[in-house]
């Protein structure tokens, strides 16, 4: 392996620890997007084993009905002799779909990776506005604070759902979570809004005006194209679901009557802002991770990545259309039929620019010198399992279709291909790849790739029967549907869904001991470890304050691999045209 | 923030403006475009019976207003292609999250009210409105 | 980011797309996320009232036109007022812009401080958002027939009361007992009662049809244009103490589109709560 970038010899090396400032400063109230980007990474890692264990909690139900919980159920309900109740299934199916969505996947692909990589990948020294970067991840706190408070406020957390649906959600008895536990899951909400949205400003603003010369907006890496668009969905989808739930909270503790029918409100009204917001929210928790999906296939493929221009139109055309499908959540409500059938075709439309995305990964692959490592096969299982989640995706578009298929197991299997599927594993293939620019360290390869096949084989096994049991009714969000003689011929493959998902659980754990050891115990990685073009490879690993010791220009796109005017089988974004051996390409 | 107002070149591009007698001039223009939509309170304006076209005026109005405050006051009449981009999508997508509350939440009541009993429903409307002979489409006396 | 850290690392060069300052930028777009949440807010406001079975006239919710009108007025004041502010400090002034600046958040107090009286108003006239204060309903209802009743029994329990009067509120009394009255007859009824002085209270304080939606809508798009004023002077506080020569022009600048854009905010709401 080549050492791809050294400094040249006149420029200060800036050493991480330099400047002599207190551990608060450092690591608590850092203004380097570096660290706020690690804390982003390690609060959401903490979020997503909380989420995982409620999700194994919740299959625990699903398999063996009102049957003591080994271990933590003595301690949850020992007034219920140590099992579930149904107010208590209903509380952890919203608060596991609420953690993993607002805490985990949003957090961690535009928070973690978004902080991380964007001023390294486009030459910047920091983000444009460090203060406010500080400020969006502390204002994650008072989020973190309401949630869990909410836990242990009398009747429990919020238990309408992650999508709050009124009246359930507005009425104070309506169920027993509807009380302070929904009151806390809405402020939450409002702060988690207030971060993402200072971020994604932040974002904006470091993309359009600090890329290094020569960093055309046609030579940006997907990563950044995808957080890029992410930024834009986010400042303009999350103002609105602020206001409602601005609304939705003086609903509650005002009394105005905005989304209640008797006061002459309209409880459909939520549910347009809602989707309006949350629609394209799931663009937000899917174009980072396509783009880094992207940067990871073809560095690991070794080819240039397939159709750079239509990848980008692709992503614009995905969040351009994303703003106008949010009604195919609603079809089942009672929507105007006209506006169903417009929502429909747009969203069958959204499959377009998704499968030119797909198409062209494929496109990558084929032919290509591919290197099998832990991040490349995580990334190979994002573009497989996105397939599914967008097939499926498009069954439900179809209004008929959906008819049948809505709020049953099918949309749980459909929307855990997506966002587990898809965003979790590109997460994955993430820090695989960029953890070595992140600690200077190597993760460990043999217990990656572990991980990564156990996880994938559970996975499957857990969510794909989904769709077997929604295909039969089998209807979500019910605590024991069993017991309904139609579905009680489900049982045997509730049970074997809940043995995949704990294994799957379990083999998180496999991901924790490599993150962790490897922080140790990892082997040390040289600025570019994996041979890659663009610009953060020629910082050092780990970049210290400042990030760059030279000027970083950029003179080509980021996906000259195999290219045939340098003997290198990569020709990073950096090095000047005429430098002929790829190791001078720090300039 | 080292970086926030000090980077270099662009810290120079400070924009024209049109000078004192250019903000009184708009300041009397939004002075009188108050005027005019307040006016549509009053006895003296012509279009009283018609609530359709006198807030359609009003948001004429408005919209004028906004405009020169837009173009003057936060100098986008001088400002270089890049005031399209960071102005027009926010309006493009406000007026299609509006519209789109329409069929749902705007014609909540008019299926509903289709479907009820004819009697029953103007037996409300006249007590809600009490005494008072005003529609919901009538102006506001005063 | 702190200067001891640049002064290591050398100073790197971009490349903005925009001629702007970063700052200015920033600003355009958070302004275009306030345009989204206003959109939400006024587009729920406007679906919600053409939709209503009723809507008040702004006679019945206390809602002046004129005072509304002052207060836009003031706003656009204090637009002039920020802008001259920047000129001033683009000319290196310091002085005259600090003073355009101290004119800009009298007026924007001015402006909360006329809004915190109509406020007042209301709360007089029993219109709160707050369910227990609340003392309107949308129409007519069986605890509107037992307030009736029991007005009606303290004027027919008043000895001083003349004679005209104790006949008409024992006749409509009458009424009311019957325990199937229907609340609105009465309420008509009561609504022409005009023989006692209190008996304005009994119709209009009481009976506002899609009053309570008024309430809701009106309280949450002015409350929080009003929140939006307050952080623009609490800005302002900040800012006022600060040399405002050219050097802070930009800051100027910044501040100054926000208040533009909250003064815009205004410029729509004034016609669609007051003079619709
Ligand atoms: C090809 C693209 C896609 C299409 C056509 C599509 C279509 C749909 C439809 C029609 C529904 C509503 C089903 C129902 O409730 O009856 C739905 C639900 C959902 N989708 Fe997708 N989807 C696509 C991609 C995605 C992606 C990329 C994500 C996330 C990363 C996602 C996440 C979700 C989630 C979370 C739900 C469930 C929401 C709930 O709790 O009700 N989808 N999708
Ligand atoms: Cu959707």
């Amino acid at each position: 392996m080549t050492v791809a970038a050294s400094p040249s010899p006149g420029a200060p090396l800036v050493d991480a620890n330099s400047h002599h400032r207190g551990f608060l400063r450092r690591y608590i109230f850092s203004t380097d997007h570096k660290v706020i980007g690690l804390q982003f990474y390690f609060s959401t890692l903490i979020w997503f084993f909380v989420g995982g264990a409620l999700a194994l909690a919740v299959r625990w139900q699903l398999a063996w009905p009102w049957s003591e919980m080994p271990i933590v159920g003595r301690m949850l309900f020992a007034a219920e002799g140590g099992q579930i109740s149904p107010e208590f299934y209903t509380m952890l199916v919203t608060m596991h779909a609420t953690i993993m969505i607002f805490f985990v996947i949003i957090p961690i692909l535009a928070g973690a990776f978004g902080n991380f990589l964007i001023p390294l990948m486009i030459g910047a020294e920091d983000m444009a506005f460090p203060t406010l970067n500080m400020f969006s991840y502390w204002f994650m706190w008072p989020a973190f604070a309401c949630m869990t408070a909410s836990f242990f406020v009398a009747g429990g957390a919020a238990s309408a759902g992650w999508t709050s649906y009124p009246p359930l959600s507005v009425l104070h008895d309506a169920a027993p979570g509807s009380g302070p536990g929904q009151t806390l899951w809405l402020l939450g909400v409002v702060f988690i809004g207030i971060a993402s949205m200072l971020g994604s400003l932040n974002y904006l603003t470091t993309i359009i005006q600090m890329r290094a010369p020569g960093m055309t907006m046609l030579r940006l890496p997907m990563t950044i194209w995808g957080l890029f668009i992410t930024a834009i969905l986010q400042a303009f989808a999350l103002p609105v679901l602020t206001a409602a739930s601005v609304m939705q909270l003086t609903d509650r503790l005002l009394g105005t009557g905005f989304y209640l029918s008797e006061a002459g409100g309209q409880p459909l009204l939520w549910q347009h802002l809602f989707w309006f917001y949350s629609h394209p929210a799931v663009y937000i928790m899917i174009l980072p991770a396509m783009g880094m999906v992207s940067d990871i296939i073809s560095c690991y493929a070794r080819k240039p990545l397939f159709g750079y221009r239509p990848m980008v139109a692709a992503i614009i055309a995905i969040a351009g259309l994303g703003f106008i499908v949010w009604g195919h959540h609603m079809f089942m409500s009672g929507m105007n039929p006209a506006m169903g059938t417009t929502f429909m075709a747009a969203t069958i439309l959204i499959a377009l620019p998704s499968a030119v995305k797909v198409f062209n990964w494929l496109g990558t692959l084929w032919g290509g010198r591919i290197e099998f490592t832990s991040a490349m096969l995580n990334a190979l299982a994002f573009v497989s399992m996105f397939i599914i989640g967008g097939l499926s995706g498009i069954f439900m578009a179809a209004t008929t279709v959906d008819i049948v298929i809505h709020d049953t197991y099918f949309i749980v299997g459909h929307l855990h291909y997506v966002l587990f599927g898809g965003s979790t594993f590109a997460v994955f293939a993430g820090t695989y790849h960029w953890f070595p620019k992140m600690f200077g360290r190597q993760m460990n390869e043999f217990w990656g790739k572990v991980h990564f096949l156990l996880t994938f084989l559970f996975f499957n096994g857990t969510f794909f029967t989904m769709h077997i049991i929604g295909m039969g009714g089998y209807p979500r969000r019910v605590a024991a549907a069993t017991a309904y003689a139609e579905f009680a011929r489900f049982e045997p493959l509730n049970v074997f869904m809940t043995i995949c998902a704990l294994g799957m659980g379990f083999t998180q754990l496999i991901f924790a001991a490599n993150l962790f050891g490897s922080l140790i115990w990892g082997r040390r990685a040289d600025r570019n470890p994996w041979r890659a073009n663009t610009l953060e490879w020629t910082a050092p690993s780990p970049p210290p304050h400042g990030n760059f010791d030279f000027q970083p220009v950029a003179y080509r796109g980021p996906y000259e691999y195999s290219s045939p005017e340098v003997t290198a089988d990569f020709y990073p974004q950096n090095q000047p045209p005429d430098a002929e051996p790829a190791t001078a390409a720090a300039h | 923030m080292a970086t926030e107002d000090s980077s270099g070149d662009n810290a120079q591009h400070v924009t024209a403006t049109g000078g004192v007698g250019n903000y009184i001039a708009v300041f009397v223009g939004l002075c009188l475009l108050t005027g005019m939509s307040f006016l549509t309170t009053s006895e003296w304006w012509p279009w009283r019976d018609q609530p359709g076209f006198t807030r359609t005026f009003m948001m004429a109005v408005a919209c004028a207003k906004a405009l020169l405050v837009l173009l003057f006051f936060m100098h986008l009449k001088h400002e270089a292609g890049w005031k399209y981009i960071l102005t027009l999508p926010a309006c493009v997508m406000a007026i299609i999250l509006a519209a789109s509350l329409v069929p749902d939440v705007g014609f909540r009541l008019r299926s509903a009210a289709d479907r009820a009993e004819p009697a029953n429903n103007t037996r409300e409307t006249t007590i809600e409105r009490g005494q008072e002979n005003a529609s919901d489409q009538a102006p506001s006396d005063n | 980011m702190d200067s001891t850290a640049s002064a290591e690392s050398i100073q790197l060069r971009y490349q903005p797309a925009v001629p702007i300052r970063n700052g200015k930028l920033m600003l355009w777009l958070f302004l275009s996320t306030e345009v989204m949440f206003f959109a939400a807010l006024i587009g729920t406001y406007i679906v919600l009232r053409f939709g209503a079975a009723a809507w008040p006239t702004p006679t019945d919710v206390h809602l002046s036109e004129p005072i509304g009108a002052l207060n836009t007025f003031i706003l656009i004041c204090s637009s002039v007022t920020i802008v001259l502010a920047l000129e001033s400090a683009r000319a290196d002034s310091g002085g005259r812009a600090k003073a355009y600046l101290f004119v800009t958040l009298l007026l924007g107090a001015a402006f909360l401080g006329i809004k915190a009286y109509e406020y007042q108003v209301k709360f007089h006239h029993g219109l709160h958002v707050d369910r227990a204060r609340r003392t309107i309903y949308d129409q007519a209802d069986l605890e509107y027939a037992s307030g009736l009743r029991a007005a009606l029994r303290s004027v027919t329990a008043d000895t001083n009361a003349d004679a005209a009067a104790l006949a008409a509120a024992t006749a409509l009394l009458e009424q009311a007992n019957n325990p199937d009255a229907d609340p609105s007859a009465l309420a008509l009824q009561a609504a022409e009662f005009s023989e006692v002085p209190e008996a304005a209270d009994w119709r209009l304080p009481i009976v506002i049809p899609g009053g309570h939606m008024w309430t809701s809508t009106y309280f949450l798009l002015t409350g929080l244009h009003a929140l939006h004023v307050a952080a623009g002077l609490l800005v302002f506080v900040c800012v006022l103490p600060l040399r405002l020569g050219t050097a802070r022009a930009g800051l100027l600048e910044n501040v100054g589109l926000y208040w533009h854009f909250v003064d815009i905010v205004w410029i729509f709401l004034f016609p669609l709560l007051y003079l619709f």
